[in-house]
């Protein structure tokens, strides 16, 4: 996994003008096709740091965009402003009149007086910027556009005709870009700002062990295993014969790395880890009569059976440093199998794209008193748009996020873990006020339950 | 890979910092979040012969000792009653249990923020200002043993403050503090380093004096991305315009609200319960009325026969008097009227529902983001250039 360097086969993902996201496996010595942007050979890029602009041109080869524009050549505002001399300390809003309204539009087709086949011969011909120097030199009504629409209108060329795209590493933010737009549900509606804020919560970093059931096909996953730097261990429960790791693959963390820092287990063997058939130990003589695929197997079974003994261990020794439960599976089962596989003051954060599964998994955490302050999250991002004198937050953002509950995994003392000091409304008075207060912090209801009077 | 062999490597506790590894159980002088209420966690070092008195009794701080991190403990005061847990330090309970010497960074906000950023273990991390040190510790714990964090703020006790916390806690092997203004003086730190960040954070009133200075501290070969963190719509202006010019790019202007929902118990109250009591009391008063009525009318009765009896001379016998049954509410009480009822008594019907915390905090900062594409190096070579 080089975040810094395109390296043959690498799932890369692919930023083009037209805001379109694309992830793409870039095999040495093939074409990437970009669709109306495009094709390139891959070769071009492969060995290049991330994070260049390349515009394509007509033999396939990519040219390196050389002043640090990007993917979009710079705005016509600024460059005013530039030439202005505008030192100023606040960008000066462009008066009314300098912007022009659109009190004298109309829509009209037959204001851009180039044809349909003229532009598609264009494009054959001439550069992207070109092109859409071009159109707009065509363009009748286009000094009547006030700036702003004058730029949007600039934009929406550049989206079309610029032949430029921008290679980026395949890292869960990307991947959570990527899902948004095409298959929000496969990553369980997941945004950055959850996601982060569950990696975070559940304090994810180099050395621990920790345990994940993820439905989002690898990406909670994965998203640990980048904060992990190669140490430390998740297992990763699943509910399927098979764990579903499809995301991840995008990730490009090799082979290797997976196998040493995920061990899988599915619900059964984690819920009956008696039911779990034992591998008889062959002789060196019958091993040595087998065929070498029957050999092979078996020595893959024995490895098995040892992690999944040992994975079992460390369940039942309570030394998992931490939890992280997305799943559609109802939470309550798996939270009671798996806060004892907890150590001490470790936490757990269980994701869900609906509320109401938490607010039932936190009335269970309240009751249980293994898991301190249950308390449930729901963050959001808003963009805005920021512009000299427009600046509002964007009229439409994505849906999704989820809500995250998260809690400490606590250690009861023994008298409160058989309920005997819990609270019961009805309960003989303390006699001094400081009772009253210590009475408040009594056992599970560290949580200042408002008491509800009906008058 | 030996997955069960031990965690739990207790060394001493300045080469240990509780931030970066695990503990299971809890060092003599080891960091311990004492945990009171929700809003109220107390940091302390437990040392044979003191004690944590707090209004839930005292705690001796030698039965804190070797006990495992997550321990529920009893107030060793007789008369019982009060608990604490001891809680293993994380940055998350750190910033909670902060006494605020600043605005902090909050989770919702730092935890979005190390995301955006691609902060890894191992990543070199600029951040202007130290601030409370609060998000210094979500950074330290991301970029872990391997990784560095320069951080720099201007305001000296501020910086004396944080620089003794960072070292107390074990961090200064990551993190290295620097006294200085950014926006005046650009970055230069105070330990003999090349810096060469692939992440910078700027928490400073006017990032833009800041932004020009980084050219020279950050890497030559990768992205470089940064988020600056201001209140104001004014500072973002002036940010972006300036990143613009320093060739920065997709700049992406966001903020982060995040709402704390608490699960709560709502009663049941049926229509058809308040009918019935509205019944009950049309009864009751038709009742009354019926009674007093009668009574009147008893009474008019009397009156009649007593002036009737005075006419003729007689008294009154007192067993004609009918005393007044006593007036008893109903027994029908569907939702406790009149009693004290607690959220989710025994009883009583309850809905599970969640409710926003009392106070929201819906405007902490303005986040830009924006990166940096490593140079070019040159047109020789490489690229298929003409």
């Amino acid at each position: 996994m080089n975040e810094d360097i395109i390296e043959p086969n690498n799932y890369v993902f692919i930023r083009l003008p037209s805001a379109t996201l694309r992830i793409t496996k870039l095999a040495p010595r093939s074409t990437i096709h970009l669709g109306k942007f495009g094709s390139f050979y891959a070769d071009d890029i492969i060995g290049k740091s991330y994070g260049y602009t390349y515009e394509i041109k007509d033999d396939k080869h990519v040219d390196t965009i050389y002043s640090s524009e990007g993917l979009f050549p710079s705005s016509t505002i600024d460059a005013d402003e530039e030439e202005d001399g505008a030192e100023a300390e606040i960008t000066p809003v462009p008066e009314e009149k300098e912007v022009g309204t659109n009190e004298n539009t109309r829509d009209d087709p037959a204001v851009q007086k180039l044809s349909m086949t003229e532009i598609e011969a264009l494009k054959k011909t001439a550069s992207g910027e070109k092109i859409i120097e071009t159109v707009i030199k065509s363009h009748a009504a286009f000094d009547k556009k006030s700036v702003y629409s004058q730029e949007k209108y600039k934009r929406r060329k550049q989206q079309k005709f610029l032949r430029r795209f921008t290679p980026c590493s395949v890292g869960s933010c990307e991947i959570i870009e990527y899902f948004q737009y095409k298959d929000h549900h496969r990553i369980l509606e997941l945004t950055s700002e959850s996601l982060g804020l569950i990696l975070s919560l559940a304090n994810i970093r180099p050395g621990g062990k920790y345990i994940v059931i993820d439905e989002t096909g690898g990406l909670v996953a994965g998203a640990m295993m980048e904060r992990m730097g190669g140490e430390g261990m998740i297992m990763f429960a699943h509910e399927n014969e098979h764990p579903n790791m499809d995301v991840m693959k995008f990730m490009n963390f090799p082979e290797a790395l997976v196998a040493q820092m995920i061990k899988t287990i599915n619900l059964f063997e984690l819920f009956y880890p008696e039911e779990e058939e034992d591998v008889k130990v062959l002789s060196e003589d019958t091993l040595s009569k087998m065929k070498s695929s029957r050999r092979g197997q078996y020595y893959r079974r024995l490895a098995r059976h040892v992690e999944l003994q040992s994975i079992f261990q460390r369940i039942c020794d309570g030394l998992f440093d931490g939890l992280i439960l997305a799943t559609t599976l109802e939470t309550k089962p798996l939270l009671d199998k798996l806060i004892p596989a907890l150590q001490g003051s470790r936490q757990l954060v269980v994701y869900n794209t609906a509320k109401e599964p938490l607010v039932a998994a936190s009335h269970d955490l309240i009751a249980d008193l293994r898991v301190l302050a249950p308390t449930i999250l729901e963050s959001r991002v808003r963009k805005y748009q920021v512009f000299p004198g427009r600046t509002h937050p964007e009229m439409t953002s994505k849906s999704g996020g989820g809500y995250v509950l998260w809690g400490t995994r606590v250690l009861p003392s023994k008298v409160q873990a058989g309920g005997k000091k819990r609270r019961k409304p009805n309960a003989p008075k303390p006699t001094s006020n400081g009772d009253a207060a210590n009475k408040a912090n009594v056992a599970e209801t560290w949580r200042e339950v408002p008491t509800e009077t009906v008058a | 890979m030996d997955i069960n062999k031990p965690d739990n490597t207790d060394t001493s506790a300045d080469t240990n910092s509780p931030f970066l590894e695990f503990n299971s159980s809890i060092p003599e002088n080891g960091l311990v979040l004492a945990w009171l209420t929700r809003d109220n966690t107390k940091p302390l070092r437990p040392v044979q012969g003191s004690a944590l008195h707090t209004r839930f009794g005292s705690f001796q701080h030698s039965s804190m000792i070797s006990s495992k991190y997550g321990t529920q403990l009893a107030s060793s005061s007789s008369n019982q009653a009060g608990f604490i847990y001891l809680l293993h330090p994380t940055p998350e309970l750190w910033s909670l249990s902060l006494p605020h010497r600043t605005q902090i960074v909050y989770t919702p906000d730092a935890s979005y923020i190390v995301q955006r950023l691609r902060i890894r273990p191992g990543s070199k991390v600029i951040e202007a200002g130290t601030g409370s040190a609060s998000f210094t510790h979500a950074l330290a714990r991301t970029v872990a043993k391997n990784g560095r964090i320069w951080t720099f703020e201007f305001h000296e006790p501020r910086f004396e403050i944080a620089k003794k916390e960072i070292e107390d806690h074990g961090l200064d092997g990551v993190v290295k503090c620097s006294h200085g203004d950014v926006c005046v003086n650009g970055f230069i730190p105070a330990c003999d380093e090349i810096l060469d960040a692939s992440a910078v954070f700027l928490d400073l009133p006017s990032p833009w004096l800041a932004i020009p200075h980084l050219k020279t501290v950050i890497s030559k070969e990768k992205i470089v991305r940064i988020c600056c963190f201001s209140p104001c719509m004014e500072q973002v202006q002036r940010t972006i315009e300036t990143l613009q010019k320093e060739g920065w790019l997709d700049i992406e202007m966001v903020e982060v609200s995040c709402k704390r929902w608490e699960a709560r118990k709502e009663m049941v109250r049926k229509p058809q319960d308040a009918i019935e009591r509205l019944r009950d009391i049309r009864r009751r008063r038709n009742e009354g009325l019926k009674k007093r009525n009668e009574r009147k009318l008893a009474e008019a009765q009397k009156d009649e026969a007593m002036s009737e009896a005075q006419e003729n001379g007689a008294v009154t016998p007192a067993e004609n008097h009918v005393p007044d049954k006593p007036f008893l509410p109903s027994e029908y009480n569907p939702w406790g009227k009149g009693k004290r009822v607690h959220e989710g008594e025994h009883g009583y019907e309850w809905k599970e529902v969640s409710k926003v915390e009392a106070e929201l905090k819906s405007h902490t900062s303005y986040l830009t983001f924006a990166y940096l594409p490593p140079p070019v190096q040159g047109k020789d070579g490489h690229i298929g250039s003409e």
